[in-house]
Parts: structure tokens; C-alpha cells; sequence
């Protein structure tokens, strides 16, 4: 072969690969998927031994998602070799061939490969002088030769390869051709990181509507319930009042039969005041006196009431255990709050199945931002009350359900009414406040915010 | 029947279970101890029978059934090749290679061997995933290892009733099971080259359209039409789909253009319907791909180079060859693939002629595999894979 057929030969070749290559980008929206395809057919056909993506840790920089993204790329390069742009965060290993199982090394903005990268736009050298020695010791490489070679891609992130079967490092001309390929790949690398937000953002609205439609439920229960409960009350006074009146009347004794039946009638009429005053703490009546509170000392108080001890000596293998921070005030009734911690305790003894452990914490904690979780919560200043167990966990699917009236997975409510969670909601709805549940198979926990008054300093 | 015992290896044919554990049993085991078997098609009865002999006695066991299996110029298809290396890992059967993401939770963390280990692969050929095996293999372990393998069986040379339901690896832990592979961890000194010396022809060629193995267009039209076209072309002689089958497309395989290495040699063999080629190995959507061709002498040449390059990587005597020849270079080479055997060994001694060259063991392979120097491992086809062994 002459010296210009061998020329022309090495010219084809570069075209063909650079061909191959370039259909083999951007096959799929799903980035995994996308760097898969990319890399095995850069792995097959140019041999290589390890390649990777890292990408800018946006987390670190917050301002960086305000930015508007471009996805045709043509924003985000220049095409004049430099790149990263001006990101001062860190980078954060996303995707490898072979698929690394150790985790990889996050390499921070000040890094002086990155420095150097910022100013070259690639840079390549024999593995053993490479500038990003972390990666060459965790990249699984056979001992001996090979060269790194690192490609900047713009604000996007970093693409790094180790190609054992050369030990010098490649020229600039060696380089060029790749910049054209992989500013296709950074383009689909950011298609597919929009696609992701995307599909984020969608799950998230879905998420958002159903929220918002269980909470019209809820209302639309309370005030079902509340309408319910005030007739019903109406109607239950006399049976509740009468047989006091009829005993003395007829000055009845103790163990007349008419007697036993007036104290059935009496002992029923006041599990239905029971019924309908829960109903009516879950209809979100308000009404109720509030005044400044703090959790710790509801807390504090609840434990010395008789219900709680009640209640703990009927599970005695079940350990309680309170972490106290002290918190501002909030506005609430105290009762109010024993009775809802009342609620949110037995419902943890009843997950247990007899023994276990339950934390009851409060503390401070203010939200920057909006908090989606099982409701959303807006940014601000909360006083938290958190009441956890170490049971089962709540089934996915009876998550969105745990505080409608009537639902159990396993015994009903505390006030044996069904209406022990759903009572906790209302209440906390009550005091304009916020419900959270996080639960897996180590446990469950309710995290109640509770708006931090204003006034209060202290 | 003949018995020679070299280093560590051992060439029994005709194959006698008998013998074998007779040769295994004359020195003392050693817990380490891993013998390797390549198995010749005749003998496949036999597998049942050994693995038991072996369980029996608590050694430690892989093996594959070939078309032949060799040593030098002693080629056989009832033979054995016994090896004793030293294991580092339990090997491990790999069951289920016909559907993609098997489970490999059997084998070591990738942390966990030493360096210097290799791996030897035996993959029943017709695992249609066997491809995706290797990738995950390599996932696990990278370049930390070198491999060295081959394609069991004989899809290649007999028809599929012939050998229906009959497993061509196994372990003696995990079974002689079919559509599987065997590995096996090993820290012998090991070193690994693979040549194929087919030289480009036509092309380049577009694979516009390809699945796996079946390579269905070419430069946007049926793959079978244009590959005809330069097979009648370049020989003068009419191709027909029955002569795919019987092994006519050996003198003009497919290579896929590979950088700072060989193109990746795919060879058509068989005709499918709507005009696609099936090729051994698999063929990557829109790659791009030549037609080669190559004469006895560069297939001498490659297993020279091959055999001269493993050698050099390894940092201490050469004391056997294991190598892996396609079954289709003995197909084309014929009575001269004695000549390509013969090769492998014969650049091993540079300057004192005195010395007897290594003798060179292996198997007719359905595909072959080699990485030792850093490169991606892929099956490959019509190619020699060479593994220098030191002791």
C-alpha cells in the first residue's frame, strides 16, 4: 500500500468509526440507556477499558437550575475546544463501562485536571502522569500502559476514557474528531436530563392533583361529619339526661331491672357523645379555645395524664421513649394536643403487636422551600411534633388513606370510633398545620407541623 | 492409545476416564487444584461418567466438548485435554444463557481475587445471549482479569438432532448443563493474544439494519444480495443458500472495523428468510463492516504473532500453549491446519533452537475469546486465541 492509499485508508477509517459512533448517540431518552448503547459501541469499536460520564452536581449550586437548559446544545458549546464554563461546584461520577460496582470519587470544580480542562477542552496523557489519578485506581484496568483521556462538555459535565492499547498520548488532531461526536452525545446527555426533570415534574403535578383531591375529600367528610355530628348531638341529649331523671322519679334501686336497663341506655348514649365529639374534631369545627403552646410541655403533660398511663400499662412490652427540643410556641389548645398525641400513640402501640418502641420528639425546623410530601407543605417556620414506632410500616397502598374516617388495616381507632387518625388530621388542620408520614419496614412516623407563632422570640 | 504427560497438561486419546484419573491421582492433590478439560465431540457420552469420577474423588473439575480437540500435530475428535492449574475461586456454572441479565451472584466480587487472575470461559454455543454474558462479566470484573475461552460445541458441524438436549460445559460442582457456561478463576501465569490474519477486500459496507446475529441489510438493501454479489465477484463462482450453510462463505468472512486492533471477523452462515445473513458472532446496528480475505500463510502468520505476542506478555516461561482455533480455520486450512498449530509455538524461542518448542493443547472452537491487554472482550469469530501458561 502506498504512503497516500494508507492515508486515504486511515482517512476512511476515521470517517466510518466517527459514523458509527454518531448513530449510536442519543438512542434513548432514559440517560442510562443512552450512555449504555454509547459507550459499548465506543468500548467495541474503540477498544477501550473504562469510560465515564460525570456530570455537574447541580445540588451543589441551586442557582444552576434556574438556568434554562438548552437542548439543542448550541448554547452550551462553543465548538472552540474549552468548556465547563464558569461551574464552581462539583462533579459527580453518573455512568461507566464496565459498569462500576465501587463508588466513584466526586471531583470537585478546583480539581487542576478540571482547571486544566477548563482551559484545553480535552486533555489526554499516558495514565500513569494522568492529572485524575483517583480515577485511573478505581477504574478496573489491567496493569501496565494505556492513556486517559478527558473531554470537557461544557456546563454538562465531564467524559473521561482509558484506551490500553496505546501508551502515548493522543494529539490534538487525534482529538479533533471526537469533538464533533461528542458534542452530539452532550446534546442527548441533555435531552435526556430534561426528559428526566420532565417526567419528574409530571409524576410530581400527578402527585400534587391527587393531594389536592384527597384533601377536598376530607373536607368534603368534615363537613359531612360536623353536620352529622351537631343533629346527632341534639338529638342524644335527652337520652343522655332522661334516665338520671326517670331513677330519681321512680326512685328506682340499685339492682332493678329497670335500673340495669337506664344505666345500658346512659352507657350508650355517652359512647355516642364519644363518637360525635371525635366527629367533631375531625370536621374541623375550630371554635375550640387556643392559646400559645409549646409541644415539649404538651408533651411533657400528656405523659402524666391518666389516658397514657392507661394506655401503656395495657402494653407493658412497649417501650416510650421522648426526644424534647424546645420550640417556639404555637397556637393550638392543649388538650387538643393530648388528645391528638393520645390518638397518634395507641395507633403506634395497636401497629406493634405488643412490643416495641415509640419516639416521641418535637423540635424546630424551617423549610426553605416547598415540601412535597404527603401534603405540601409551603416554606416557613414550624414547631414539629413527630410521634414514630419501629412496627411494619404502612402498606403503600393504604398510605393515601390513613386518615379517612373509618379506614384500619388492623384494630380501629383509639376511641374505638375508627376515627382515631382521622381525628389527628382534623385537628391538625385545626391549628393550620401540616401532616407528613414516613414509613418503611422499620417503621412508621407521623411528622406534624405546626406554624411557629410570629410574635413569639423566645 | 497414547499417554504423555508434559508440565502440567496431559493428551489422552483415545479418552479413558480411567487414565485420566489414574494421571490426575499420580501426584498429590492439592486443594487448590483445578483440571481443565477439552473434550472431543466423540466423547461427549463421557461427560456424565467423568464429572462423577471426579465428584467422587473431590477434584475440582470445568470442561468443554469441541468438534477436536488437539495437541501439536495430534488432532482428534476423541480425545482429552487435561490441564491442572491453580484455581483461586471455585469455578462456577452459569445456567440460562438464552435470555439476557442472568444472575452472576455466584461468581467472586471483582475485590476479591488476587491480582493476576485469570478467567476461563466456556460457553455452550448455543446460547444466544452469550454476548450479554460476557458483558456482564466484564462489568463485574473489567481489565482487573484476563480472559481466554471458547464457544463449546458443535452447531457449527453437525445438525441440531444430532446433538438435541446434550449439555457441552460443565462444572463438577454445578452440573453439565446446556445453554451455559462454565468459569473457571485461575492464577496460573496466564497471557493472552488473538490473530486472525484476514486481510480487507471490499467494503466499507454499511450493516443498515442488524439484530444480534442476524446481519439483515447491507448499505440499506438484503444483506444476502449484496454479500452474493462480492462472493461471486471476487471467486467466480455462484453462491447459493445451501452453500452458505455448507460452510462456502469461509474464504470471505465479514470483518467489523476495530481501532489499534484486527477487525472483528463475523463469518455468514446460513441464508434467512427475507434475505438476511445469521453470522457467527454478533453484528452491531450500523457498524461498519469490510469483506476479508486471507491465504493459509496469513493465517500461519496471524497464529505466529498470536502465539509470539501471549509469550512475550508473560513474565515467566512459556510451558504450554491453550488455544482456541475457530472450527472454521480448520475447515478452510484442511490438512495444513497442522501448520497453523505448529506456528503458534514456534516464535516462542527466539535465539536457543536447542529447546523443545512448548507444546500447544486446544479445541476447534464456535467462536473465541481474548483480552489480556486492556481491550473490550467480545466473541469473536475465524480467529485464533492463543494463553501462554507459565508454571
Amino acid at each position: 500500500m502506498t504512503g497516500s492509499n494508507k492515508q486515504l485508508g486511515d482517512v476512511l477509517d476515521n470517517i466510518s468509526m466517527l459514523y458509527e459512533l454518531t448513530l449510536n448517540v442519543g438512542s434513548s431518552l432514559d440517560l442510562e440507556e443512552n450512555c449504555r448503547i454509547f459507550f459499548d459501541a465506543m468500548m467495541s469499536r474503540c477498544n477501550f477499558g473504562f469510560v465515564a460520564l460525570y456530570l455537574t452536581n447541580k445540588e451543589a449550586e441551586p442557582n444552576d437550575d434556574k438556568k434554562e437548559r438548552n437542548l439543542t446544545g448550541s448554547g452550551t458549546s462553543s465548538g472552540t475546544g474549552s468548556g465547563t464554563g464558569s461551574y464552581t461546584g462539583s462533579y459527580t461520577g453518573s455512568y461507566t463501562s464496565p459498569q462500576s460496582l465501587e463508588p466513584l470519587p466526586i471531583l470537585s470544580a478546583s480539581h487542576p485536571g478540571i482547571q486544566q480542562l477548563k482551559a484545553e477542552g480535552a486533555i489526554s496523557h499516558p495514565i500513569e502522569e494522568s492529572i485524575f489519578p483517583e480515577l485511573v485506581e478505581i477504574a478496573p484496568l489491567a496493569p501496565g500502559r494505556g492513556i486517559l483521556v478527558a473531554f470537557a462538555l461544557d456546563d454538562l459535565g465531564i467524559l473521561f476514557w482509558i484506551n490500553q492499547t496505546r501508551d502515548t498520548a493522543m494529539a490534538n488532531w487525534e482529538l479533533n474528531p471526537f469533538r464533533s461526536l461528542l458534542r452530539k452525545f452532550q446534546s442527548s446527555i441533555a435531552a435526556c436530563l430534561d426528559h428526566e426533570h420532565l417526567a419528574k415534574e409530571t409524576a410530581r403535578r400527578i402527585k400534587l392533583q391527587q393531594r389536592v383531591a384527597q384533601m377536598e375529600k376530607m373536607e368534603s367528610l368534615g363537613v359531612l361529619a360536623g353536620g352529622v355530628a351537631h343533629d346527632l348531638n341534639n338529638i342524644l341529649t335527652p337520652l343522655a339526661l332522661l334516665p338520671h331523671a326517670i331513677r330519681w322519679d321512680l326512685k328506682l334501686s340499685e339492682d332493678s331491672p329497670v335500673n340495669n336497663d337506664l344505666n345500658a341506655i346512659e352507657t350508650a348514649a355517652l359512647q355516642a357523645a364519644e363518637m360525635i365529639s371525635d366527629l367533631l374534631a375531625m370536621a374541623r369545627s375550630g371554635g375550640g379555645r387556643t392559646e400559645p403552646v409549646r409541644l415539649e410541655d404538651a408533651v411533657t403533660a400528656f405523659q402524666k395524664s391518666a389516658a397514657f398511663r392507661h394506655a401503656s400499662e395495657k402494653c407493658p412490652a412497649i417501650k416510650t421513649e421522648t426526644h424534647l427540643t424546645k420550640t417556639g410556641k404555637i397556637q393550638a389548645g392543649n388538650s387538643a394536643i393530648g388528645r391528638l398525641l393520645l390518638n397518634l400513640v395507641t395507633n403506634a402501640f395497636e401497629a406493634m403487636d405488643g412490643k416495641g418502641q415509640v419516639r416521641i420528639c418535637t423540635r424546630e425546623v424551617t423549610l426553605d422551600e416547598e415540601q412535597n410530601g404527603y401534603e405540601i407543605i409551603p416554606p416557613g417556620q414550624y414547631c414539629l411534633l413527630e410521634v414514630g414506632d419501629n412496627g411494619p410500616g404502612i402498606p403503600e397502598k393504604s398510605i393515601s388513606h390513613v386518615f379517612e374516617p373509618f379506614f384500619s388495616s388492623k384494630e380501629i381507632g383509639s376511641s374505638g370510633s375508627g376515627l382515631g387518625l382521622a381525628v389527628v388530621y382534623g385537628l391538625v388542620k385545626d391549628f393550620a398545620g401540616y401532616v407528613d408520614i414516613s414509613t418503611g419496614s422499620s417503621g412508621t412516623c407521623f411528622h406534624l407541623y405546626f406554624p411557629k407563632q410570629k410574635q413569639d422570640n423566645t | 492409545m497414547s499417554r504423555e504427560t508434559l508440565a502440567d497438561s496431559f493428551f489422552n486419546a483415545p479418552m479413558n476416564i480411567a487414565v485420566i484419573i489414574e494421571w490426575i491421582e499420580a501426584e498429590t492433590l492439592d486443594p487448590e487444584d483445578l483440571f481443565f478439560f477439552l473434550i472431543g465431540s466423540k466423547c461427549q457420552g463421557q461427560v456424565v461418567e467423568l464429572r462423577e469420577a471426579l465428584n467422587e474423588r473431590n477434584i475440582n473439575g470445568i470442561g468443554g466438548v469441541f468438534y477436536k480437540v488437539f495437541k501439536d500435530n495430534e488432532i482428534h475428535d476423541d480425545a482429552c485435554v487435561v490441564m491442572r492449574l491453580a484455581g483461586c475461586a471455585p469455578p462456577v456454572l452459569v445456567e440460562g444463557l438464552c435470555e439476557t441479565a442472568v444472575s452472576l451472584e455466584q461468581l467472586p466480587a471483582s475485590a476479591d481475587l488476587l491480582p493476576g487472575t485469570s478467567l476461563l470461559l466456556l460457553i455452550d454455543s448455543r446460547s444466544t445471549e452469550s454476548q450479554d454474558f460476557i458483558s456482564r462479566v466484564y462489568d463485574r470484573y473489567g481489565n482487573r482479569v484476563s480472559y481466554l475461552g471458547g464457544g463449546a460445541g458443535l452447531t457449527a458441524t453437525y445438525e441440531p438432532a444430532d446433538y438435541e438436549n446434550q449439555a457441552w460445559v460443565f462444572t463438577t460442582a454445578g452440573g453439565a448443563i446446556e445453554k451455559s457456561a462454565a468459569v473457571a478463576f485461575i492464577k496460573t501465569p496466564l497471557a493472552v493474544a488473538a490473530r486472525h490474519g484476514w486481510k480487507r477486500k471490499h467494503g466499507p459496507l454499511v450493516a443498515t439494519r442488524a439484530e444480534g446475529n442476524h446481519l439483515l441489510e447491507l448499505n440499506w438493501r438484503p444483506a444476502f444480495d449484496v454479500y452474493k454479489e462480492l462472493y461471486e465477484e471476487e471467486y467466480g463462482e455462484e453462491l447459493t443458500t445451501q452453500g452458505i450453510r455448507d460452510f462456502q462463505a469461509i474464504k470471505l468472512p465479514l470483518g467489523m472495523q476495530k481501532s489499534n486492533a484486527e477487525d472483528l471477523v463475523r463469518l455468514p452462515s446460513e441464508h434467512l428468510p427475507g434475505g438476511g445473513l445469521l453470522c457467527l458472532g454478533g453484528v452491531h446496528d450500523n457498524s461498519v463492516l469490510y469483506t476479508l480475505t486471507g491465504g493459509a500463510e496469513d493465517l500461519f502468520e496471524a497464529a505466529a504473532e498470536a502465539g509470539q505476542a501471549s509469550g512475550d506478555a508473560l513474565e515467566v516461561p512459556v510451558s504450554e500453549y491453550l488455544v482456541f482455533d475457530c472450527v472454521t480455520r480448520y475447515l478452510f486450512l484442511q490438512k495444513a491446519f497442522k501448520q497453523e498449530i505448529k506456528a503458534v509455538s514456534s516464535g516462542s524461542l527466539s535465539n536457543s533452537s536447542d529447546q523443545p518448542l512448548p507444546p500447544v493443547y486446544g479445541a476447534l472452537a464456535e467462536g473465541e475469546l481474548a483480552s489480556g491487554a486492556g481491550g473490550y472482550v467480545e466473541m469473536m469469530a475465524k480467529t485464533i486465541a492463543v494463553g501462554a501458561l507459565g508454571t
